[in-house]
């Protein structure tokens, strides 16, 4: 090994990145040259200096603390009830807020653009009457059924519908048909937070790259995040849901199991 | 009813159990490496909570005896870039192309001769403040990697994995890092009277 190669392993050598032959000729060449040994050395001593002298001094324990709290809550509160019910008084007065449709193109594969994506434009008629449905005063959850019952005549979206309005004060929810396929979107917030959801497809949807798989005993749920929201995909009953938040992950699936 | 409530609540206290002794233990690392992310205490604690709670959620897909501290700063780092890094990134300028290699001891082979070793007066001119103020300064990828490498000690491999990025792109990074982060120092030395002193 020459002085060239003998620097060009240096900082392999100092991360413990060389395998073992490689090794020995680096400290077989070090014995002999001393300028690459003094290199070797100020390097070693240098990277051993920034990682003492680079740590930070933080003192964790309140934040331990503070997320032993926040898991002993959720325990508690796990299972279907705990949001479900906190989350029913919500349904007669939220406010609704449209995530854009471009977070639903951005999650249907690319394979399928013909079917999807091209004129999504979603869902209006239906809009009302789901808005009827979740808002008469029952303080229920829609049904599967009512949700089908809500397919109906496309109608397009109107351009602003397309844009985030956080204020409006209604629980938004629209469908429409393509082919065989329906979409749903439904939008509401919940506490501080917005929820929407869409109803994708009663036959298959695919689930696109970058959501990973969670399971518990009744559902299976591919989760994952598209800017700062985070976004949830399921199945139930043969329809594919995609629900698009801001809430936390765990009451999103809280959210979800309940349907 | 009530019997199977037990049961589920003992499970539930086992897994809090072991999730306070495999995981919570390394709250203090992620905290360290949170607040290099996103140079904010508030953001930091944040950052490393929403990390944990996650992780508690998905504790059982954890496989167990794997490297859990590197599973947890993967998924750190995801909700970090998913979540933080728009707010906190900041366009940099910086250029390490004109940096040489092992910048810093061929910066003081010049001072060699004088009375006291080099080496120890650069050593000794750093404050911790300023070796923390030229790591800070390193643009966000390339701290990213010094960090995890540097003071949490992972493997090129674990910070591929970690920052889901190329084993090829770690060690650049790395490499391009350390010239920065040599030119950093000098600068911070310099400015202590260092160079000025050497030059003498």
């Amino acid at each position: 090994m020459n002085c060239r190669e003998a620097l060009e392993h240096l900082y392999d050598y100092l991360d413990n990145e060389l395998n073992e032959s490689t090794v020995r000729k680096v400290k077989a060449h070090l014995s002999t040259c001393e300028h690459c040994f003094d290199t070797y050395e100020f390097e070693k001593i240098l990277h051993a200096f920034v990682a003492e002298k680079g740590k930070l001094n933080v003192d964790a324990e309140p934040l331990k603390m503070k997320v032993m709290e926040r898991i002993a809550e959720i325990d508690a509160s796990s299972g279907r009830s705990g949001l479900f019910h906190r989350f029913r008084p919500y349904f007669a007065a939220v406010a609704a807020v449209i995530v854009t449709a471009v977070g639903l193109y951005t999650l249907l594969d690319r394979r399928d653009n013909t079917l999807y994506a091209a004129d999504i434009q979603p869902f209006l008629t239906c809009h009302q009457k789901c808005i009827l449905e979740m808002t008469s005063g029952t303080n229920e959850v829609m049904t599967l059924d009512q949700i089908d019952s809500c397919f109906a005549e496309v109608v397009k979206l109107p351009e602003e519908f397309l844009v985030s309005s956080p204020d409006r004060d209604a629980v938004i929810g629209m469908v429409e048909k393509i082919g065989d396929r329906d979409y749903g979107h439904m939008m509401f917030k919940y506490g501080g937070n917005n929820i929407s959801v869409y109803v994708l497809s009663k036959n298959r949807f695919i689930v696109p790259k970058g959501l990973e798989l969670v399971k518990d005993e009744n559902h299976e749920y591919h989760l994952g995040s598209l800017e700062q929201f985070n976004v949830l995909l399921w199945q139930c009953k043969n329809i594919w849901c995609l629900a698009v938040s801001d809430l936390d992950v765990n009451d999103m699936m809280t959210f979800a199991s309940s349907y | 009813m009530v019997e199977k409530d037990a049961v589920a609540k003992s499970k539930t206290s086992v897994t809090q159990q072991e999730f306070e002794s495999i995981a919570l233990v390394h709250t203090a690392a992620l905290l360290r490496t949170a607040l290099r992310m996103t140079k904010n205490q508030n953001d930091a604690e944040d950052l490393v909570q929403e990390t944990m709670l996650k992780a508690y959620r998905f504790f059982d897909r954890f496989e167990r005896g794997s490297n859990i501290k590197a599973w947890l700063f993967e998924i750190m780092t995801n909700i970090f870039i998913n979540n933080y890094r728009q707010k906190a990134r900041k366009p940099t300028g910086v250029s390490y192309e004109d940096v040489d290699d092992n910048f810093l001891y061929h910066q003081l082979e010049s001072s060699r001769g004088m009375a006291v070793d080099p080496e120890e007066k650069l050593f000794s001119k750093l404050m911790d403040t300023d070796v923390r103020a030229a790591i800070g300064d390193l643009p966000e990828d390339f701290r990213m990697v010094v960090v995890l490498a540097f003071l949490e000690g992972f493997s090129y491999e674990e910070i591929a994995e970690i920052a889901d990025i190329q084993l090829g792109t770690v060690k650049s990074r790395l490499h391009r890092a350390r010239k920065l982060l040599q030119k950093s120092l000098w600068n911070y030395a310099a400015q202590r009277g260092f160079a000025t002193e050497g030059g003498k």
